[in-house]
C-alpha cells in the first residue's frame, strides 16, 4: 500500500512538472506584457501623476493646504501627467531626455510644456 | 502513516531543489517553460508537506511514542486537542511548521507574481525556493520531527507545561509565520534585481502588498506574545526585553519603516536603494530571530523550541546577507532615485525621519540582545543587558516615533507651505499644549508620562481631524454623515486604514505609558481568612483549594474582592505543579476594566494555606489588548482591493511603445 502509494505520488509529480516542458504550454501564449517596458513604466508614472492629482484635490477639498499649495502641487501633477503623454507620441531618441524630467518637480516642466 | 510524511519530506525536498534550479534557470534564459514547470514544483510541495504534517498529528493523536518527536513532547495525560500546539512546540515541529506554512503562502504569492510580475516571478520563485529548500534541509538531515525510535516508548516525556494554553494555539503560530513572511517581500525584491528590474519599480506595489501582510502577521504575533505573557506566565507584565521578544520586534520594527517608505517609491520613485536595504535586513533580523530562537547563545526565559542548530540560522543569516549585498552592489546603477525631496517640510522627509528611527531602535535593541557575546567574548563574564536600559534608549525614541505618525501622514507631499502646515498642525498643537496642561494640573509631575500623553493627543487630534475634515467635506456635497464618514474610508482606503491602524498604535503607546509609569506593586503574605488593602481594592483571602490530575497537581485560592464599597466577586489564581518537569507554572486571576487591572497571582502554598501573593494594579492595559483587533482591522481596510468604480481609472492612450524592449524571443 505504501509503495503504491508512493509510486503514484512520485508519477503525479513528474507529470506535473513536465507536463509544461512537453506541451509547452507557456511559451505557445503570447508574450505577456513586460512589466519593465517603457509603456509599463510609463503607465506607472500616469497612475502617480493622477493620484497626486486626486490626493491634492482631496487635501485641497477637505482643507489641508493651502491655495497656493494645492495650485503649485496640481501642475507639478498636471505636467508629470502632460510630459507622460507627450513621451508616448515622441521619438525614441527623445524619449530618455524627457523620462529623466518627469518626476523633477522643480518647475521646469512648466517651461517643457510651454 | 509516518513512513508516507517521510517520503513527502523527502519528495518535496526534491521538488524545492528542482524549483529553486528551474526556476533561476527559467528566468536566465527566458524559458517560459521551465519557469511553469518550476511554478507548478513549487505548488506541489504545500500538499506534500500538510501530508507530512498530518501524519505527525495523527502519530500524536494515536500516542505514537515511537516517533522521537512525539515521545519529547507528549505524554498519554496530555489532552488530544493540544496535539496541534504540540505539533509546534519543539523544534524539529517548528520547523515544519514553518516550512508548510510559507510554502503555502509563497504558492499563493507566486500565483500572484506570476500574472503581475511575469518576468520578475522565475526569480522571486527561485529565492523563495531556496529559503524552503534551506528549511527542508535542516528538516530531514538535521531536525527530522518523524524520526522514529529504536524501541516504543510506553509513554512519553510531555509538553511544556507553559504551552498548555488556549494562546498557544494561536500564539506561536502567528510569530513564526510572521518571522518566515518577511520572506516574500525579500524575494520578490532580491528577484526583481536579479531580473535586472529593481530599480523601475515594478515590484514596488507586491513588495507592499506581502510587506503589508507580514507586518500583520508579526504584529498580531507580538501582540498575541505578550498578552500570552501577561495573562499566563503569572509575573504581571506584558514585555521584559527578553532576547526572544527582542528577536520578534527586530525584523517588526525594520518592517515597518519596509511598509512606509515603499509608499514613498510608489508615489515619487524615490528611496529605491533604502527599500531594498531595509527589506534585506528586515529579513536578516527574521533570521536573527530564528537564530536567537533556537538555541543562540543569547540566555532567555522562554526558547521553547531550543536546540543546537542556532548556529547553522546564524550561518545561513551571514550568507544570505553576503548574497543579498552582492546583488544589491552589482545593481547599484539601477536603484538610483527618480527624483529628490522637494523641501524638508513633507511627508517624505516624515517618511525618512521615521524610518531612520525604526532602524536606530532595531539596532540598539540588535545591540542590547547581542551584549552578553561580545562581554564574554571580552572577558569571559557574561553580562545582559536589563529591562532599564531598553526602557531608557528606546522609550524616548518611540516617543519621537509616535510623534512623527502624528504629523507625518498629515503633510503633503512634495512640500507644504507654512499656509498648508497652520491649517493641518495648529489644531494638533493646541491639544498637545491643553493635555500638557491639564495633565500638570490633574498631578502628573513625571515628565516622560507628561510628555507621552501630550505627543499621543497630537496623533489622536490628527486622525480625528482627518476623519471629521473629510466627512465634512463629503457631507457638505449631499451625503449624510454616516455614509459620508464610510464612503470616505471606502473611497481612500490605504490611507484611512493607516489612520486606523494609527489609532491601535495610540492606544498602544497610552496603554504602555500607563502601566509603565503607574503600576502599583505589593508582595503579601497570606493566610486564609486574612485581608488586605492596595489601591482601592480590599481582597479577602477565603481558602485554598488542591486538586490533583495526571500530569499535575493545582492548588487554587479564592479571594473575595471589593473596590471600594463593591463587591466585585471571586478570584482564583492558582499554581499548578508539575512533577516531571519539576516546573512550577503560576497563573494570575485579572480583574480587568477599562480603567485598570487588578492582578493577583501566588507563589507556592504551605500545608496552612499560607502564601505570598503579588498583587498588581496595572492602569490601562486593556487598552493595549483593545489595539489588536483596531489595528488588525486598519490594515485588513489597507489591504482591501479598490472597488470597481475605483478601478475604472483614466487609462494612458493604447499607443504601442515598446512591444517587446528586451528582445525576448520564443
Amino acid at each position: 500500500m505504501l509503495v503504491m502509494s508512493v509510486i503514484a505520488i512520485s508519477l503525479t509529480l513528474a507529470v506535473l512538472v513536465a507536463y509544461p516542458i512537453i506541451r509547452k504550454i507557456a511559451s505557445k501564449s503570447p508574450f505577456p506584457e513586460d512589466e519593465s517596458s517603457l509603456r509599463a513604466d510609463l503607465e506607472r508614472r500616469w497612475e502617480s501623476a493622477l493620484e497626486g492629482l486626486r490626493h491634492a484635490e482631496l487635501e485641497m477639498s477637505v482643507g489641508n493646504v493651502s491655495e497656493s499649495d494645492y495650485l503649485w502641487l496640481k501642475q507639478v501633477h498636471m505636467a508629470e501627467a502632460a510630459l507622460v503623454l507627450k513621451t508616448l507620441e515622441i521619438s525614441d531618441k527623445e524619449k530618455g531626455f524627457l523620462i529623466k524630467r518627469i518626476p523633477s518637480g522643480s518647475g521646469y516642466e512648466e517651461e517643457e510644456l510651454s | 502513516m509516518v513512513e508516507l510524511g517521510q517520503i513527502a519530506l523527502i519528495l518535496s525536498f526534491m521538488m524545492a531543489t528542482y524549483s529553486t534550479v528551474v526556476g533561476f534557470a527559467g528566468g536566465m534564459l527566458n524559458g517560459r517553460d521551465l519557469a511553469a514547470s518550476a511554478r507548478w514544483g513549487f505548488y506541489s510541495i504545500c500538499p506534500l508537506l500538510i501530508l507530512a504534517t498530518a501524519s505527525l498529528i495523527y502519530a500524536f493523536v494515536t500516542n505514537d511514542f515511537s516517533v522521537k518527536y512525539v515521545a519529547e513532547n507528549s505524554n498519554i495525560a496530555m489532552p488530544k486537542v493540544y496535539a496541534w500546539v504540540a505539533f509546534y512546540s519543539g523544534n524539529a515541529g517548528s520547523l515544519l511548521y514553518i516550512a508548510v506554512a510559507f510554502s503555502l503562502m509563497a504558492g499563493i504569492a507566486i500565483r500572484v507574481l506570476n500574472s503581475k510580475l511575469p518576468y520578475t516571478s522565475p526569480y522571486a520563485l527561485g529565492v523563495m525556493s531556496m529559503v524552503l529548500l534551506f528549511f527542508l534541509a535542516v528538516i530531514l538531515f538535521l531536525a527530522n520531527p518523524l524520526e522514529r525510535h529504536q524501541i516504543a516508548l510506553e509513554d512519553g516525556q510531555g509538553m511544556n507545561p507553559l504551552l498548555i494554553h488556549f494562546g498557544m494555539f494561536i500564539h506561536p503560530p502567528f510569530q513564526m509565520l510572521g518571522l518566515i513572511s518577511v520572506a516574500l517581500p525579500f524575494s520578490i525584491a532580491i528577484g526583481a534585481l536579479l531580473a535586472g528590474r529593481g530599480g523601475r519599480d515594478e515590484w514596488v506595489d507586491q513588495g507592499r502588498l506581502w510587506g503589508m501582510v507580514s507586518w500583520l502577521l508579526l504584529t498580531t504575533g507580538l501582540l498575541l506574545g505578550a498578552w500570552w505573557a501577561y495573562t499566563i506566565l503569572g509575573w504581571g507584565g506584558y514585555w521584559a526585553w527578553d532576547p526572544v521578544e527582542n528577536s520578534a520586534l527586530m525584523p517588526w520594527l525594520a518592517m515597518t519603516a519596509f511598509v512606509h517608505s515603499i509608499m514613498v517609491q510608489k508615489r515619487r520613485g524615490m528611496f529605491r536603494m533604502w527599500n531594498m536595504v531595509l527589506i534585506i535586513v528586515a529579513f536578516a533580523m527574521a533570521q536573527m530571530g530564528m537564530f536567537i530562537n533556537r538555541g543562540g547563545p543569547v540566555p532567555s526565559v522562554h526558547s521553547f523550541a531550543e536546540s543546537t542548530m542556532g548556529w547553522i540560522f546564524l550561518a545561513v543569516m551571514a550568507i544570505t546577507l553576503f548574497i543579498s549585498l552582492v546583488i544589491f552592489t552589482f545593481r547599484f546603477d539601477t536603484l538610483k532615485s527618480r527624483s529628490g525631496l522637494d523641501s524638508i517640510i513633507s511627508r517624505e522627509s516624515a517618511f525618512l525621519a521615521q524610518n531612520v528611527l525604526f532602524l536606530l531602535i532595531a539596532f540598539i535593541t540588535l545591540w542590547g540582545t547581542i551584549f552578553p557575546i561580545f562581554s564574554e567574548a571580552v572577558d569571559d563574564t557574561t553580562m545582559t543587558i536589563g529591562q532599564p536600559f531598553f526602557n531608557k534608549v528606546n522609550g524616548p525614541l518611540m516617543l519621537l516615533l509616535v510623534f512623527l505618525m502624528g504629523i507625518g501622514p498629515v503633510l503633503p507631499w512634495r512640500k507644504a507651505g507654512w499656509g498648508s502646515i497652520n491649517r493641518m498642525l495648529r489644531l494638533p498643537l493646541i491639544v498637545f499644549f491643553l493635555v500638557f496642561l491639564l495633565s500638570l494640573i490633574s498631578g502628573i509631575r513625571e515628565y516622560w508620562v507628561l510628555l507621552a500623553f501630550a505627543i499621543c493627543s497630537v496623533s489622536l487630534t490628527t486622525v480625528f481631524q482627518e476623519l471629521i475634515r473629510g466627512s465634512r467635506s463629503r457631507h457638505s456635497r449631499g451625503e449624510s454623515w454616516g455614509i459620508a464618514f464610510f464612503s470616505l474610508i471606502g473611497a481612500n482606503r490605504p490611507r484611512y486604514g493607516g489612520y486606523v491602524v494609527h489609532l491601535s498604535i495610540i492606544m498602544l503607546a497610552i496603554g504602555i505609558t500607563a502601566s509603565s509609569f503607574y503600576d502599583v506593586q505589593k508582595d503579601v503574605v497570606m493566610k486564609p481568612g486574612d485581608s488586605e488593602v492596595l489601591g482601592k481594592y480590599t481582597f479577602k483571602y477565603l481558602e485554598v483549594s488542591e486538586k490533583a490530575y495526571p500530569d499535575r497537581v493545582e492548588e487554587t485560592a479564592k479571594f473575595e474582592v471589593w473596590m471600594g464599597d463593591k463587591n466585585i466577586g471571586y478570584m482564583h489564581p492558582y499554581r499548578a505543579f508539575y512533577p516531571e518537569f519539576q516546573i512550577a507554572a503560576t497563573r494570575g486571576a485579572i480583574h480587568s476594566t477599562i480603567l485598570e487591572d487588578f492582578y493577583l497571582v501566588p507563589s507556592e502554598f504551605k500545608e496552612d494555606g499560607q502564601a505570598v501573593f503579588r498583587v498588581l494594579i496595572n492602569p490601562l492595559v486593556s487598552w493595549m489588548w483593545a489595539a489588536g483587533p483596531v489595528l488588525i482591522l486598519g490594515t485588513l481596510i489597507s489591504l482591501s482591493p479598490k472597488n470597481r468604480t475605483q478601478r475604472k481609472r483614466l487609462r494612458l492612450p493604447n499607443v504601442s511603445v515598446d512591444q517587446n524592449p528586451l528582445g525576448i524571443s520564443e
